[in-house]
This record gives C-alpha cells, structure tokens and sequence, in this order.
C-alpha cells in the first residue's frame, strides 16, 4: 500500500473505494480489493450492478404498516388476509422477518423497528419505529405483541422498553423463548443464558 | 505495554459494536492493562458459545491472542453478570451511563485498577438499595478523581481564596469553583449553591459505605446533576449520549425517582 501514498490512484478508483469503506463490514483493504476487481469486471456486469443498486433505491421502499421493505404499500404479507392479523411479531431487521418466514411456523404479521435501543450510541425510541407500532395498536384489533428482538443487551433493553409502552394498549405481550441453543453444552452456557433458560421452561411432555 | 502473543485478564465490558459479518468488537476495562479493543468472532451468531459471556456490563475472565489490529478472544468465562442490573431498565440505562463515563475518561492500554475496581463496587452499588442518583454522582465524581480531572470544590481556582457562601460561582472551564470577582456569568460560569458544594466535598472523598448516611432533596439532586453533566462535557468535549436515557419518561416515577423523593 506504500507506493499508493506516491502515485495516487485515479480520482474515479479513490472515489469508490471511499464509497465501499463506508459499507458495514467493508475495511480499507476489502474496499481496495472490491475496486479493482470491478476495474476488471466486463462492462455489462458493471452495468447490471449500478443499476442493481439504482432499482433498489428507486423501486424500494418501508411498507406503512409493518415497516418492512416492499415494492408495493402495503407490502404483500400486511395484505394478505390469510394471515392473523391479531398477532404481532416485532423484529429489530427485515433479516429475521426472512428467518421467521422460513420456519413456517408463524401466521401472524410483523413489525420491523430497524434497530435496537443503545443509549451508549444516542439510539433511542425516536430513531426507530417506535411510533408506527403504537399506532398499529391504537385500533384495538391486536391481541397479541410478540417481541423477538435479539437475545442480547440490546434487545432485551428494547423489549422492556417496549413491553411499558405498550401495556396499556394490547392484552397480551411476549417474548420470544431465550435459552440455551440447540447444538450447546450446558456446561457452556453462562449464567444469563442458564436463568433466563430456566425462568423460559416448560411442561415436558414427549 | 507489550502483551505476550498468549495472555489472560479479568475485565469487564463495557460495550459492544458489530463488525463484520457475525464478530463483535468489545471495549474492555481490565485492571492492570487498563482499556482494551479487542475482536470476539463469531459472537453474532445464536449458537456461539462465547457470546454470553462477553455481553456488556459482565465481568469476566478472557484469553487472548495478540493480532495486528485487535487482540482476539480464544476463551471467555463469565464471572459475575450482574442480571439484575439487566432485568430492570431504569438500573440498566444507569449502569451504561457509568460504562460510558468511565469509556469516555479512560485513555487506551494504561493500567487502571482503581477504576477497575470503583465501576466493579459501582454495578453492585446499583444493585443494592439506596439513593441510586446520589451513587451515579458519587462515580462521576470518582471516575473523574481516576482520571485526574476532579474538580476544585474548596477555593477559588484562580486567587486561591476560600470560598464565602453566596460568593462563588462555578466554571467548568476554570477547572471548579471561583470567587465572584475572579469568574463572571457573561463567561459561562454559573451559580451553585453552598449545599452542592458540600455534597461534592464529601463526596470526592466518600466511600461507598458511607452514602446511605446522605439525605439529598431532589433540587438540590437537580442541581448536582446539571453541574456535573457540564463538568464532564468540558473536560469530555462531547455529550455523554446515554445521559438522555436517565430521563425518559417511560421508566416510570416510582422507578426513576431518587430514593429521597420516593420517601417525600
Ligand atoms: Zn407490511
Ligand atoms: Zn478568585
């Protein structure tokens, strides 16, 4: 990389490496790396990429019921009148709606807050949201808030926080089983888990 | 300080960022290397053995190896994980509010053992009953003791004059309390009170044990709040984000409020 601080590399090339640096994940050497591997890449797929990333821009947007991503307001889970929209699971990312639908364990809808609350990173109740799912509620319909945010520090604090605001309005809030994962050794575990796991237990009946 | 390429510590997290895809990287405070960043790979994911025990706010024993970048964790076992602390909102936006001060005061890779051991007696302090804004004053206090910012509270900081009740104001960037001819308002000093500043007399030289004997009206808590929080943000230049957390509304009165008021 020292020669680099000599002969700087064409304006166009700087340009994007800065832009792929800023991606999460994405350190200065990946981004060199990406760069001049797109240097190389055939026109077309170069192409096919940038206007990739423009049909996402243009043609994607939060659905304004659950706040997932969609084409189409609502987006076709919130329309769909087969599902039991007495239920609500909320979600820190549109990534765990995926993961829930998978397991096609689940009929109810969703709410994606886009986050989690972490005071030590100013991310509070108004930068997620917070306000569209108690509106959601304010009808009356909703029978059920099922709150799977992540199983750590964040999560948990976003699930308390949750869990005050929306006492009053819905009659039956929980939370997602958090306990030891499946594959683990007891012996593994930590305290945290081991509590929660033994709080979260129950009947057994094979 | 040069780390062996293998090493262990006890240490207590203080916070947690992503990186990557499934790692996490963890600011540490150990006692005898001070603050550490280090890598914990693979923590993101549900089936990781380590994560539990690296979860901010848990004190544990971590093995390392050293890298180029960041150190990485090969083995963590959880010592004391302070779940009540964790149950509770109101407690927990406190405790994280201590881990950002003392992250914010403490400078990289310098050994700290006081304030290892001051947070350690701080988490378990929250835990216990008692005027739990009293304590958060008592660590700002002490935190910026460690760090060697602690303000003057007995004479003026500039003619050394002792100060006379009525007849001083406080400025953070003077470094404490000066006397009405040497500060002015119109540069930013403020007023404070003869009772803040006893309170802030005894407590920079307290102990923990000895806070319950304190009984503290919530304006005068107000106060030592905001001249502390004005402290902190001279000598941090910077907010401590997590401070907005300790006043939000949804945590309730009968949680939030200080020991003193709930019995008023
Ligand atoms: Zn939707
Ligand atoms: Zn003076």
């Amino acid at each position: 990389m020292a020669t680099s601080d000599f002969y700087p590399a064409p304006a166009p090339v700087a340009r994007l490496i800065e832009e792929l640096h800023k991606l999460p994940g994405i350190g200065p050497k990946t981004a060199q790396r990406l760069t001049y591997h797109l240097v190389r890449m055939p026109g077309e797929e170069a192409l096919a990429l940038a206007e990739a990333i423009l049909a996402l821009k243009q043609k994607v947007i939060t659905c304004s019921r659950c706040q997932n991503l969609t084409e189409e307001d609502p987006c076709p889970l919130c329309d769909d009148p087969g599902r039991d929209w007495a239920t609500i699971c909320v979600v820190e990312q549109p990534l765990d709606v995926l993961a829930i639908e998978r397991t096609r364990g689940y009929h109810g809808l969703y709410h994606v807050l886009h986050g989690a609350i972490s005071p030590m990173d100013g991310i509070g109740a108004e930068e997620l949201r917070v306000r569209e799912l108690l509106a959601r509620l304010k009808g009356g319909s909703v029978q059920e808030v099922i709150l799977a945010t992540n199983p750590n520090l964040q999560g948990e604090a976003t699930a308390m926080y949750l869990q005050r605001l929306m006492a009053p309005l819905v009659p039956r809030i929980t939370r997602l089983a958090r306990g030891l994962p499946v594959g683990g050794d007891l012996e593994y575990a930590d305290e945290v888990t081991l509590i929660r796991s033994l709080q979260g237990r129950q009947e057994f009946s094979p | 300080m040069t780390r062996p390429r293998l090493y262990s510590t006890e240490a207590l997290v203080l916070r947690a960022a992503p990186l990557g895809e499934a790692d996490r990287l963890l600011t540490l405070l150990t006692p005898a290397l001070g603050k550490l960043q280090v890598k914990a790979r693979g923590v993101r994911k549900t089936a990781s053995k380590l994560a539990g025990h690296l979860e901010p706010l848990t004190r544990s024993l971590l093995h390392l190896a050293r890298g180029q970048t960041w150190d990485t964790i090969t083995g963590a076992e959880a010592r004391e994980s302070f779940l009540a602390l964790k149950s509770d909102l109101a407690l927990l936006f406190r405790a994280l509010y201590v881990a950002e001060v003392a992250d914010l005061l403490s400078p990289l890779e310098e050994p700290a053992p006081p304030v290892y051991a001051l947070l350690l007696e701080g988490m378990r302090a929250l835990m216990a009953p008692g005027d739990l804004d009293l304590l958060l004053r008592y660590l700002e206090v002490h935190l910026l003791l460690c760090a060697g910012f602690l303000p003057e509270f007995q004479q003026c900081t500039e003619c050394r004059e002792e100060v006379a009740p009525g007849r001083h104001l406080f400025s953070p960037q003077r470094g404490g309390v000066v006397c009405t001819s040497c500060g002015s308002p119109a540069h930013g000093d403020q007023p404070i009170s003869i009772n803040a500043l006893k309170v802030l007399r005894f407590l920079s030289t307290a102990t923990f044990g000895s806070l319950r004997a304190l009984r503290v009206p919530s304006a005068l808590h107000r106060e030592l709040a905001q001249v502390l929080e004005s402290f902190l943000r001279h000598v941090l230049e910077r907010e401590v984000r997590s401070a907005a957390f300790l006043r939000l509304a949804v945590l309730g009165p009968s949680s939030l409020a200080p020991a003193s008021a709930r019995e008023a």
